[in-house]
């Protein structure tokens, strides 16, 4: 029987490719080419943030007419100019000129009006992971093919960072604390069951490591892990959740090997997941990446809510009609043996497919 | 909506945040009622992306229920019912889903033009980002970076009064023009332009540069007068085919209803108002609806109809935006049991992550409905300013009846659970009626209304609203245990009377079942009043049954709750208890 319900579906695959595709904002100069093998490092694009806009009166800076001004434009409109450079007269006795405040282009002439847009400094655009570019608009994005393991989380603090794996305190549940974080972390993705110390994530930041992964954190570090400039990562939520048996096992064999941390912002109605991708050679069969499961028996479930939240098991069968749980809600439930805890209805709504 | 003005069966489907429903009316006896509902996982979002997966689930249901089908081989859908009974005669839909429309309003004066703009804004599902009015500080080059950085996918353009300034408004105008004329053309936003009506020339020519502005009556004709409908249906407009353009399925959703996708909220709204037409026009009429992402609030004084949408607050992805709004310690006041503030702060952002799941455990449960308490109160604290009548009131306008909707208190266990949330959280005074959208109706019905007059009524007067009772609530302040009120219940079926007297501090059910009526007479002490002119006034009235019976809540307004924890939990279980919301063990 498979059950009339779409269930959330969370990626744990020991080995898949996946196709991680680059928005790159305003405008970009793209550095590399489809079919180019690329590491973490390497940079991918330039980015110009969004230039600031400027309106320099030239018919009061000259002392002239709106029509005279235009006369005496130096530039032609949409040209790239340095800071510094021409850009209407002289005019006037005193031979008056206008310069460009900054780098930049001359937009529009308007009523004596010059637009003017100042260039900022360019940012560069990193890989983030090692793959293959397999995709490309030649603009404003950039696919690239990675092939290794897929862990999904379930926030992030919207930044990315790369690093050396390291499994710091050895369980899924492992509270990490600041004085664990020590100079031998430096540029590591630090892998733990729980932070509720906003300490632990400013000593992050002094050592600096590269990635924090964790169970959960408390709610009320939201903020602070907002600040932090390295990516922060949380498989099951906010509180004191331990990191579910499948991530935590699969992260920690992996431990030394290098990781890529995308801890994307969760976006109503956008597309990006959190997730961890360790790169590694393909020499096994790799799992396709499914994003429609159904829920049947035999499906592995994680427990989305207490009383077994973070649990994780297998699904034994749909029950029929509704059960009632201790809220006294009534909800289509499913029989789920749970890892360590044996079976216990389940309702639907509070499970996801671990694929 | 479909063009047939005559039919015996309607299907209609809401894609909401959360969950996509189909229900099924049919004419029974000659009135309508709703013979079938479906339920199924919304699939707007990730990873789908596309509304028909969770549709089809929902009419599935519906289907296997009723025997009915419901598509031909193709898929399409069966209009008008064929010979066999298959097909429907009308289809509606609404939808909530979908993500916001990312706004920037343009205006001249923030407490005029402004002040309407962001009222309509606020009343249907726009994001506003930022505002540029006439006192705005920013030089004109910040003003187009702001449009640049915001990305807006539509500019809604409003100032002057018809008649009225021209050279401010132009100006602002242009600054828009150039802004967008800046972006890639295939970033440009929507523009709007609903401000004075003879300008409508000079903004077209503005905007020569390839953009297309929608030009709609002026929201401020005069200063005296507001006229928001004209642009609100351009806004719903846009927000449709914003939604059409980013989630798959919504063709065939507007296909199918006649080219229209109804926004839920309009829908609601509709029903809210043409209630309060209905109803006492002394008093108001209250729609609640609680879903996972808005929390909509409609308030109509005969006819007179005020609505917001809260797009910051929900029981479920903007569950977080209530901690702007209020304080967990406001949410843990209404908790029957410890528990710390750290857990509440906790669930809050896993809800929110989690939008889906529900309370299996009963302390889940407790914590959901505090949220739920919080969410309605925040939602009608921030509306009440634009209601008809009470705005400036500490006290709730007379209300008859309050209808709450959303999934949340739809799941409610028993009924005095959704009841007491209401109490705590709406606060009602004097005589009203608490009625249950157990099946998310009230978008179907008000969205069918124009094809089908009669559905409202008829639908709402059948068993598939839940009544859960008329409330008296008492306004005065005593002490506990003081005599407020001295209560007779005549029931029309000729039984026993109930007589009996109210004491301050007490929740009270007398029993009237759901379609019995009663003659029911209220003897207030001075200094309380039930709404029958003043306080220490009685009177009589008939009243109606509903799941709990007649509902006296004595535990004044506003309700205290004791700033000992210990004695405010006991108080709550107690509530619970004399509620029927949790019974005893």
């Amino acid at each position: 029987m498979i059950a009339n319900h779409m269930p959330r579906v969370r990626h744990i695959l020991p080995m898949t490719r996946v196709l991680r595709e680059r928005k790159l904002e305003g405008n970009a100069i793209l550095t590399v080419r489809v079919k180019e093998k690329v590491q973490s490092t390497d940079v991918i694009a330039e980015v110009q943030p969004q230039p600031r806009h400027h309106f320099l009166d030239l018919a009061s800076a000259l002392g002239v007419s709106d029509a005279e001004a235009a006369r005496l434009l130096r530039v032609d409109l949409g040209t790239e100019v340095e800071a510094g450079q021409v850009l209407a007269g002289p005019a006037g006795i005193a031979r008056r000129t206008v310069r460009a405040p900054a780098n930049g282009k001359v937009l529009s002439l308007s009523r004596g009006r010059l637009l003017f847009e100042a260039r900022e400094e360019a940012r560069v655009v990193h890989a983030g992971v090692p793959g293959e570019i397999v995709a490309s608009d030649g603009s404003n994005s950039i696919t690239i093919s990675v092939v290794g393991a897929l862990v999904q989380g379930a926030w992030g603090n919207g930044r990315r960072g790369w690093g050396v794996l390291r499994d710091v305190g050895g369980s899924r549940s492992a509270r990490l604390e600041p004085s664990e974080l020590d100079m031998i972390l430096r540029g590591a993705v630090v892998l733990v069951g729980v932070v509720d110390n906003p300490k632990t994530l400013h000593q992050g930041t002094e050592i600096p490591i590269r990635g924090l992964v964790c169970g959960s954190m408390a709610s009320e570090l939201i903020p602070v892990a907002l600040r932090m400039s390295y990516p922060i990562l949380l498989t099951e939520g906010f509180g004191a959740t331990p990191m579910n048996s499948p991530t935590y096992d699969l992260l920690s064999t992996n431990a030394g090997r290098e990781a890529s941390v995308e801890a994307s912002l969760l976006e109503p109605y956008g597309t990006q997941q959190p997730e961890i991708l360790v790169p590694l050679p393909a020499t096994q069969d790799l799992t396709k990446v499914e994003r429609i499961v159904q829920l049947q028996p035999g499906a592995r479930v994680r427990a989305l809510r207490a009383p077994h939240v973070g649990a994780v098991g297998n699904l034994l069968h749909l029950m029929p009609g509704v059960e009632s749980f201790p809220s006294g809600i009534l909800a289509r439930s499913a029989m789920v043996e749970l890892e360590g805890i044996g079976s216990a209805p389940i309702p639907l709504s509070n499970l996801e497919v671990i694929a | 909506m479909s063009t047939m003005h005559e039919a015996d069966t309607l299907l209609a489907v809401d894609v909401g945040t959360v969950n996509t429903r189909a229900s099924l009316f049919d004419v029974v006896d000659g009135r309508y009622r709703m013979v079938a509902t479906g339920r199924a996982s919304s699939t707007a979002g990730a990873p789908l992306f596309d509304v028909r997966e969770g549709m089809q689930v929902a009419l599935g249901e519906v289907s296997e229920i009723t025997g009915r089908p419901f598509f031909d081989e193709s898929e399409a859908l069966l209009i008008p019912t064929t010979g066999g009974g298959a097909g429907v005669d009308a289809f509606v839909s609404t939808a909530s889903a979908g993500p916001h429309v990312r706004t920037v309003l343009v205006g001249l004066m923030p407490g005029v033009s402004i002040e309407s703009a962001r009222r309509l804004a606020g009343s249907t599902y726009l994001d506003v980002i930022d505002e540029i009015g006439l006192t705005d500080r920013r030089g004109e080059e910040a003003q187009i970076d702001v449009i640049l950085a915001a990305r807006p996918d539509l500019i809604f353009m409003v100032g002057g009064t018809d008649g009225g300034a021209t050279a401010s408004v132009i100006r602002q105008i242009e600054t828009v023009s150039l802004a967008t004329s800046l972006l890639p053309t295939d970033q440009r936003p929507a523009l709007v332009f609903a401000g004075n009506t003879n300008l409508g020339a000079a903004v077209m020519e503005r905007f020569q540069n390839g953009a297309a502005v929608a030009l709609v009556p002026n929201i401020r004709p005069s200063l005296e007068q507001e006229e928001l409908e004209p642009a609100r249906l351009k806004l719903a407009e846009i927000i449709g085919q914003f939604r059409s353009q980013r989630i798959a399925g919504f063709e065939d959703l507007n296909a199918w209803s006649g080219g229209y996708t109804m926004l839920t909220a309009d829908a609601f709204s509709r029903v809210v108002r043409y209630l309060s037409r209905v109803y006492d026009p002394d008093k108001g009429v209250l729609g609640i609806d609680v879903g996972a992402a808005h929390v909509t609030v409609a308030a109509a004084f005969d006819g007179k109809l005020s609505r917001k949408v809260h797009s910051d607050l929900g029981l479920g992805t903007s569950l977080p935006g209530l901690l702007r709004h209020t304080s967990v310690s406001n949410v843990s006041r209404w908790l029957p049991m410890e528990v710390t503030e750290a857990e509440v702060r906790d669930y809050i952002f896993n809800k929110a992550l989690y939008p889906g799941t529900i309370p299996a455990e009963l302390s889940d449960l407790h914590i959901e409905y505090a949220l739920l308490r919080e969410l309605i109160r925040a939602g009608i604290s921030r509306s009440r300013g634009d209601w008809a009548e009470g705005a400036s009131s500490e006290l709730m306008p007379p209300m008859e009846p309050i209808i709450a909707s959303g999934g949340a208190i739809a799941r409610a266990p028993r009924p005095g659970y959704a009841a007491l949330a209401l109490l705590d959280a709406v606060q009602p005074r004097g005589i009203t009626t608490l009625v249950l959208d157990p099946y998310n109706l009230v978008p179907a019905v008000g969205a069918a209304a124009k094809l089908l007059p009669m559905i409202t009524v008829q639908v709402l007067e059948s068993g598939s609203f839940v009544s859960l009772g008329t409330v008296v609530s008492p306004v005065g302040r005593g002490h506990e245990g003081r005599p407020v009120l001295r209560i007779r219940i005549d029931p029309e079926s000729g039984g026993e009377p109930i007589e009996g007297i109210i004491r301050y501090g007490q929740l009270v059910l007398l029993p009237l079942r759901q379609g019995e009526h009663a003659r029911m007479t209220l003897r207030p002490e001075r200094g309380f009043d039930v709404g029958f002119g003043g306080p220490g006034k009685a009177g009589a009235l008939r009243v109606s049954g509903g799941a709990l019976g007649v509902i006296i809540d004595a535990r004044g307004r506003p309700i205290e709750l004791s700033k000992n924890p210990e004695r405010r939990r006991a108080l709550n279980q107690k509530w619970l208890y004399e509620i029927g919301a949790m019974l005893e063990s």
